[in-house]
């Protein structure tokens, strides 16, 4: 996979260049979705893979060898949470339809696919993706550390930094947001 | 206009999650008066708690890609049932073991920590080191600890335990993240020291207390306030060996797995651990609450070097710690820097409220707990705690500050050797000044001077200390701090450090000075001391004992740097004030006179002499048989014998040498004296004598010097210039050599004395016939010469004229 420039992306990201948000996650999005399927792919018996590890590889892998400003770092993790959304929707919807089709799933597809697994199921992935659609117009920041926490794995740290807000901010915006999506899901 | 609600929102949930779940609704209808907001809050609050307990969104939808991932053979468990409970993800590591997030179903609902030890480790040792952790939390009934729930063995023969799940956060995050006061904070702390003390009641050490074994929850503790959980017993050890069949020591797997941060000097040196470790460690994590940093930051660096500084550093108050901003690393390496602003802001405070807060009983208290030595700590968690209460309620403490002459041993300790000089220059100040008060003090005399003397001494000593302090260079590694830097910096500081105090700053210029003198560098020591003496003139007039003797160093200063010229004035001076002072009939005046002769006679001046006529008769009229005047007879005889007054002059030496003798055999002065006379037997031709009194006065320089004296090699010299005189050129050249040798180790950087005898050394090879070795003796004292004082010098000069000689 080509290293696309990601340093001018997040320039452009941060000057608030027009469009610059879409076409740094037109870059990330494949690049994580290739580094998701060969991580599953490549795995070998005695890989640990830390899911959340997933996102910091990336990140690694983007911009090894760019310079990259400590800003446009946090940028990257919120473009990388919102990309992880979007993967991994992406995922549950397909193999949710490949399940209702019947179909026998690929060995390779199945990695990527296959849950539920450790309380997480296609069915939540999806619902709360269709949740959090409902919330972006009330509550963007909610949103925003819902990717981050629930679709990228970052800690409440590293959603801290990648929102640029402060730690107690987000866990209690964490807390209410899932609350809100607890009801939400309930109540459903 | 959404963004005031939604933040609205976000503050009442805040606030309403620090109420216990029941005065909830009382508080937002208190705090909140718009319904609807007020509801909405609340139906949160009760979305809050149920997710909370069912475990809602706690695996993040990255596990869809990791389902089919194949676990590493570390961690077999996940998804798997373990007695009653289902595993469901890795919590962390323990000592031993591996802690998962298990759910047991039945009959309620209820997650644990389930700790299994890890596959591999089922060694006989660690089985019994897994037992005795389970069997030490079985042992504690604490709220403040996390319960034992459970316990069984894996179908796979491995021994497991189920402990209370904490969902907490690390006591230093939640107290920051909740931005509670220093109050507050001391509150929860106490509930750690009582949890800690029931450990200890209990025979348990915990020895690895950091933040992250100290959870707090919102709610659940007294008076349904924050919670306090301790967790990870897992390197807990047993005090009683009668619990422990077979009592393990601390094995490095216990020292590896420990955070050194937080880990006692014992500790890290794998010394036998008492309870006073805890306190050590909790003295820390307290330290960490109310500062926001730590006493040492140990991100890199070697075991050693760790274990150095644990060890060896001072680490700064917590008041002076949080007021500055402080640059953290991040574990992906970069850095961030936290400011004083944040920490304050964390604590609801603005920095110098903060500051001033700490500054005090509390920095005093946690310094206590931090004490290297187990002894000097609190004596239990329990007293900790009990002292952080008297500090809340108002009274007295019952820690003390380290005593100032306690951290100067310490401080000499740690810069051993270097600061040994500046250290004995301190003692000699202080020295000073106690005797002074002993002797004040025996005469019931001066009680206002001793007062000064003995405030002098305390306040030089804290300003050493406070700079050593200042500048530690353990305390801040990787920063090597040389002691001139220490002195340049001292000497820089004195004027705005001692301000209003001019007779301590003269005292500790007077200290900075000898220092730099030790350190070969005369050239700093004049400013100094001309410093100090107009700040004595100004304070304590021209003829007080300090300014006196201040005059007289200051002279002796600029004859070390050959300013001889600055050198009259002020011996003249200082004959003025001691006749004024003790009058023109005593000693100190001989002495005074002595000085202006001397000087005045090697620079061939003829006022020389009618002030020495004046010398010789002071002395003669004050008769003078004591050892106190010994020096001043045999500098009499000196004088007389450079004026070519042999006789007269051997007189007095030998007045000087009995008077010096009335004080000891073998003292300075008898040895000063015996060289003199040495010289004058040797200037009347009598070389025999003078060999054998050169011999004697080296035999006692030796016993007196043995770091050597220019005594030594004068007597050497005269050695050398008696076998000159009897032909023995052999031997002449054997006691120039051993001169040399004397005179070198004395002046490592250089002094006349060293060329000139490197010239001698050149006539004695060239008489002898050796015109090669001749001619490198001379170019030695060449270029001595002409290093100390320039090509233009005469003696270089001279000297190449000889070289010349020889080489033609």
């Amino acid at each position: 996979m080509a290293e696309p420039d990601l340093t001018v992306l997040l320039q452009d990201l941060e000057s608030g260049r027009d469009g610059a948000f879409e076409r740094l996650l037109a870059e990330v999005y494949p690049a994580l979705r290739e580094m998701a399927r060969g991580k599953l792919r490549d795995q070998r018996a005695d890989h640990t893979l830390n899911p959340t590890g997933l996102v910091h590889e990336a990140y690694l892998r983007l911009v090894r060898y760019q310079d990259v400003s400590y800003e446009g770092r946090a940028h990257f993790f919120g473009a990388a949470a919102q990309t992880m959304r979007r993967v991994l929707v992406d995922h549950a919807r397909k193999k949710t339809a490949d399940k209702r089709e019947g179909q026998r799933v690929g060995l390779t597809e199945a990695g990527a696919l296959s849950g539920p697994e450790a309380g997480v199921s296609l069915d939540e992935v999806l619902a709360i993706d269709g949740a959090l659609g409902r919330l972006e117009a009330e509550r963007p920041r909610w949103v925003r550390i819902v990717e981050c926490r629930y679709f990228a794995g970052l800690t409440l740290d590293e959603t801290a930094e990648a929102l640029g807000v402060s730690h107690a901010t987000v866990s209690n915006d964490w807390r209410l947001a899932r609350a809100w999506l607890h009801r939400e899901l309930s109540d459903g | 206009m959404r963004n005031d609600a939604t933040d609205r929102l976000g503050a009442l949930f805040r606030a309403a999650r620090l109420h216990p779940p029941d005065e909830r609704a009382a508080f937002l209808d208190a705090a909140c008066d718009d319904l609807g907001l007020r509801d909405e809050v609340l139906s949160l609050l009760a979305a809050d708690a149920e997710a909370d307990s069912g475990g809602f969104l706690d695996h993040s939808a990255t596990a869809l890609l990791g389902e089919s991932t194949p676990v590493g053979p570390g961690d077999p468990l996940v998804g798997r049932h373990v007695g009653p409970y289902r595993v469901l993800r890795p919590l962390g590591e323990g000592g031993m073991g591996a802690v998962y997030l298990a759910v047991r179903e039945e009959p309620f609902l209820r997650h644990v920590a389930l700790k299994v030890i890890r596959g591999g480790l089922g060694s006989p040792e660690a089985v019994q080191r897994f037992e005795q952790e389970r069997q030490i939390l079985a042992s504690l009934d604490h709220p403040g600890i996390a319960r034992l729930l459970d316990g069984g063995v894996t179908e796979a023969g491995l021994p497991y335990f189920a402990l209370e799940y904490v969902e907490g956060r690390p006591i230093t995050a939640f107290c920051d993240e909740h931005r509670l006061g220093i109050d507050a904070r001391l509150a929860l702390f106490a509930q750690v020291c009582d949890a800690v003390h029931t450990a200890h009641q209990n025979l348990v050490l915990h020895r690895d207390l950091k933040p992250s074994n100290v959870l707090v929850t919102a709610s659940g503790g007294p008076d349904g306030g924050p919670a306090v959980r301790l967790l990870d017993f897992g390197i807990a050890k047993l005090l009683n060996p009668n619990l422990s069949p077979a009592a393990m020591p601390v094995t490095r797997t216990a020292l590896r797995v420990l955070t050194p941060e937080y880990a006692s000097p014992e500790q890290v040196r794998g010394e036998p651990l008492t309870t006073a470790s805890d306190v050590y460690s909790l003295g820390v994590v307290l330290y960490e609450l109310l500062a926001g940093r730590r006493p040492y930051r140990l991100t890199k660096g070697s075991a050693d070097e760790i274990v150095r500084v644990v060890v060896e550093a001072d680490p700064e108050r917590p008041s002076t710690a949080a007021a500055r901003d402080e640059t953290v690393p991040r574990p992906d390496g970069t850095t961030r820097t936290v400011t004083a602003d944040e920490v304050g802001a964390a604590r609801s405070l603005s920095p110098d409220r903060l500051r001033r807060t700490l500054r005090g009983d509390l920095d005093t208290i946690v310094m206590q707990a931090l004490r290297k030595e187990p002894g000097r700590r609190y004596a239990s968690a329990e007293a900790l705690a009990q002292d952080l209460d008297r500090y809340r309620r108002g009274l007295p403490v019952l820690a003390h500050r380290d005593s100032r002459g306690y951290r100067l041993r310490k401080l000499v300790r740690r810069h051993r050797p270097e600061a040994a000089l500046v250290a004995v220059v301190l003692a000699s100040v202080v020295g000073f000044a106690a005797y002074s008060q002993w002797q004040a003090g025996r005469l019931e005399v001066e009680r206002d001077r001793v007062q000064t003397e003995a405030t002098k001494a305390a306040e030089v000593s804290a300003f050493l200390v406070g700079l050593f302090e200042r500048a530690d260079p353990v305390a801040t590694p990787g920063d090597s701090l040389t002691v001139r830097q220490l002195l340049d910096e001292a000497a820089g500081r004195v004027e705005a450090d001692l301000d209003g105090q001019p007779v301590v700053q003269a005292a500790v210029l007077d200290a900075i000075a000898q220092a730099y003198q030790n350190f070969g560098r005369p050239a700093d020591v004049t400013p100094l001391l001309e410093r100090a003496l107009a700040l004595r003139r100004e304070a304590l007039g021209d003829d007080h004992p300090e300014t006196v003797t201040n005059v007289l160093a200051l002279a002796d200063a600029y004859s070390e740097v050959h300013q001889v010229d600055r050198v009259e004035p002020l011996y003249r001076d200082y004959l003025a004030a001691v006749e004024r002072i003790h009058g023109t009939e005593s000693l100190p005046t001989a002495q005074a006179l002595a000085r202006l002769v001397m000087l005045l006679a090697v620079q061939g001046r003829p006022e020389a002499e009618p002030l020495a006529r004046r010398w010789q008769a002071t002395l003669d009229r004050l008769d003078a048989t004591t050892p106190d005047a010994a020096d001043n007879l045999i500098a009499m005889g000196n004088y007389l014998g450079m004026a070519g007054r042999y006789a007269d002059g051997e007189r007095y030496v030998r007045r000087g040498i009995e008077a010096g003798r009335r004080g000891g055999e073998q003292t300075p002065s008898v040895a000063a004296g015996l060289i003199e006379l040495a010289a004058l037997q040797n200037g009347a031709d009598r070389p025999t004598e003078a060999d054998a009194t050169a011999a004697e006065a080296i035999r006692i320089h030796q016993a007196l010097y043995p770091d050597g004296h220019t005594g030594l090699a004068a007597g050497h010299e005269i050695r050398a210039d008696a076998a000159i005189a009897q032909g023995r050129l052999g031997d002449a050249e054997a006691h120039l050599r051993e001169a040399l040798a004397v005179r070198q180790r004395l002046h490592p950087t250089g002094h006349p004395t060293i060329a000139r005898t490197h010239a001698r050394l050149g006539d004695l090879a060239r008489d002898a016939g050796r015109p090669e070795a001749a001619a490198a003796a001379y170019r030695e004292a060449i270029r001595d010469y002409s290093a100390l004082f320039g090509p233009d010098f005469p003696s270089v000069a001279r000297v190449r004229t000889a070289l010349a000689a020889v080489e033609g």
